[in-house]
């Protein structure tokens, strides 16, 4: 089956994308592809992409400036971007509303959700009519 | 003893007797003690010569002969001694005969000979008292002595004689405790580490410690008499001193206030400070004076800045490794081909640690952040009907897009809370937000009201009341846990790890008050918080309004 959906990780621990590359191999359906920071984000995602899993604490700029970018630039202005990070509930609140401010569809905290959780909310995303 | 002549040329005096004689003078009255009187001076007609001549040795001789002040004025047999004192403590006694001035004579000797030479001294009850002060250095003392007793013509003379000379003295004796004191109070105020500064009913400064011309720029000089808006221009709201002074002004009950604010000093640099202001009142509850207090927290805002970075950093690194270790803990456990039940229970256990650590976590960095927002917390004096008021405006397209009207009931009188405004907001904001989420049709009333049903301190219930889906009465006492979510499917927002209420709880915890729910599946939910009121809230109480100053209309 060709792999019909791309999604962009943007993350630059090398223990996470590890993780999530595993997970996700498994799923024929969904390639992903990764960056290890916002600048690399940036060149790399165009109208290809289906899902942007953006992580928020990245070298250099930080993901907040690369969701305001993404929504900036018209090609990847309509791709889904769900902000995926390990700042957690002692700042969910304003992060969180940071994030849907700005663009993102949603925000989910790493630490909890296993990968077969996130495999699952990104499936929703991609393939929306689907049960 | 050196003997100098006086320069110039002295008027004479005329004699006691025939001034006494010309004064028709009672008879003398017996006193309780004897004093001797040599010498009368009348003040009157024939006096003013000697007036002029007291005035003159008081006023210069002191100068010509350098002298530091007029010690004494003796009166004894026959003459007139004003003792000044100069610089390098010699005295100086200038004598007075019947027939004008004799000499003066430098002495050497201290105080005290003086003292013992002459005949008992009274600090009589005659001589004003005003001149009679004693300090250590200074003792303005007048001594009288007379050989018959004196007569109340007599004492008023000798008043007034006193009362002459002791004017220049006791001007500049005031005038030195008036310097000394302002000495004292400046070097006081200028050693504060604090900025101290007064104003006067008016608004304009009296004060202005050396603190605050740190803090500002501004020194005194520019500051006194000037108003504090012009010197305290606070970022992004230049009229803040003056709404300060005017809100004071407004409401007679409002006796302090204290916010972190960041200011613009004079020479454009932005400083975090930690402004007080307290008002002093009359009776009426007229403003008679404001004491400022400033420190600088520029530090501290870093610190906590440079906290905040840490925590942010301090969460990535615990949380990736935990993230790492949940999933692939997760992704093992699905090999169940080669999984026996006892790998997976250790597998089990190990999820089960390492989600306690992912909580732990939480708590702890939780708490730090709590800590932070502690010190971070904007403390004043809160009017419930305003933060009402304003997320009623702040919800009001929701209410039109939903169809769901906002009803609200607020009190007459004002309803004070201490708390930090922003916070206190935005719990309301977090129950409002769930009541509309919560509600497909009907009403959201929010009621602030006094609570007069309890008998200690007075609190303001404020209720958030929807006719929404209720909650469940199993859900309704975990409501508040961390990490609850409601599980019903209507719950189009995915995430947040269900801490809105958890936190809203701690907060109103923290400012000693308590929030309750109370549900009815299908029919509707009312979150009730209970807040004390602040210190000199008003209440409707009928003392508390008659006393306080109706100032309508001047708003």
């Amino acid at each position: 089956m060709a792999k019909s959906k791309k999604v962009l990780l943007v993350e630059d621990d090398a223990l996470i994308v590890e993780l999530y590359q595993e997970r996700f191999s498994e799923e024929d359906d969904i390639e992903l592809k990764v960056a290890r920071d916002g600048k690399l984000a940036l060149k790399e995602v165009d109208g290809q992409y289906d899902l942007i899993l953006l992580d928020i604490l990245l070298p250099e700029i930080n993901g907040f400036t690369v969701l305001k970018k993404l929504k900036e630039k018209a090609e990847t202005r309509d791709i889904p971007v769900v902000v995926l990070t390990n700042l957690g509930s002692e700042r969910t609140d304003t992060d969180k509303q940071v994030a849907l401010s700005l663009g993102a569809v949603d925000y989910l905290v790493k630490s909890f959700h296993t990968p077969d959780e996130l495999v699952e909310i990104v499936r929703k995303r991609l393939w929306p009519t689907k049960n | 003893m050196a003997k100098i002549r006086l320069p110039g040329k002295l008027p004479t005096l005329p004699p006691w007797e025939a001034l006494i004689t010309n004064l028709h003078l009672p008879r003398f009255e017996e006193k309780d003690y004897q004093l001797q009187l040599s010498l009368i001076h009348s003040l009157s007609g024939a006096g003013a010569n000697y007036r002029e001549l007291f005035s003159q040795v008081c006023l210069e001789l002191p100068a010509i002969l350098k002298a530091e002040c007029v010690s004494f004025v003796r009166i004894a047999s026959g003459k007139t001694s004003v003792i000044m004192s100069n610089r390098s403590r010699k005295y100086l006694t200038v004598l007075f005969g019947r027939d004008g001035c004799k000499e003066i004579l430098e002495d050497d000797r201290p105080l005290s000979a003086h003292l013992l030479r002459s005949t008992p001294l009274l600090r009589s009850l005659y001589l004003s008292s005003a001149l009679i002060s004693q300090t250590p250095e200074r003792r303005i003392m007048m001594y009288v002595t007379q050989n018959r007793p004196i007569s109340s013509w007599e004492t008023q003379y000798i008043n007034t004689i006193a009362s002459l000379i002791g004017h220049p003295i006791r001007e500049s004796f005031l005038q030195d405790n008036l310097e000394t004191e302002s000495c004292r109070l400046s070097v006081l105020t200028d050693n504060l580490l604090e900025g101290l500064a007064v104003l006067g009913p008016d608004g304009k400064i009296l004060i202005w410690n050396k603190a605050f011309e740190r803090l500002t720029g501004y020194s005194a000089r520019e500051a006194i008499g000037r108003r504090l808006g012009e010197l305290i221009h606070r970022k992004d709201n230049d009229s803040w001193a003056d709404d300060q002074l005017k809100n004071a002004h407004d409401d007679p009950s409002r006796r302090i206030s204290h916010e972190e604010i960041q200011i613009i000093t004079k020479r454009n640099r932005v400083k975090w400070v930690a402004i007080s202001l307290s008002f002093m009142r009359t009776r009426s509850g007229e403003i008679e004076q404001t004491q400022l207090f400033a420190r600088d927290i520029s530090k501290a805002k870093e610190l906590e800045a440079r906290k905040s970075e840490f925590i942010s950093i301090a969460t990535h690194e615990l949380r990736t490794p935990l993230t790492a270790a949940k999933g692939y803990l997760s992704l093992v456990m699905r090999e169940k081909d080669i999984l026996n039940a006892k790998h997976r229970g250790y597998l089990g256990r190990a999820q089960q640690a390492i989600d306690r650590l992912v909580l732990l976590a939480e708590d702890l960095l939780r708490a730090v952040q709590v800590e932070e927002e502690r010190l971070n917390l904007n403390w004043r004096r809160v009017d419930l009907r305003q933060l009402v008021e304003g997320l009623q405006r702040d919800f009001l397209r929701r209410s039109q897009e939903a169809g769901i009207p906002m009803r609200v009931v607020l009190p007459d009188l004002p309803a004070y809370v201490m708390a930090d405004g922003e916070r206190l907001r935005q719990v309301f904001a977090n129950l409002l937000d769930n009541a509309f989420k919560y509600t497909p049709r009907g009403v959201i009333t929010i009621t602030v009201k006094e609570d007069t049903a309890r008998n200690h301190q007075p609190v303001y219930l404020t209720s958030v009341a929807d006719t929404g889906m209720g909650i469940e009465p199993r859900e309704v006492d975990h409501i508040f846990d961390r990490f609850h979510r409601a599980h019903s499917p209507e719950e189009t927002k995915a995430q947040g790890a269900g801490l809105g209420l958890f936190i809203a709880k701690s907060f109103i915890d923290r400012l000693n008050g308590s929030i309750r729910v109370k549900s009815r599946p299908r029919r509707g939910t009312v979150f009730t918080v209970a807040l004390p009121a602040a210190q000199n809230h008003i209440s409707i109480n009928k003392k508390t309004v008659n006393n306080r100053k109706v100032q309508d209309g001047k708003k």
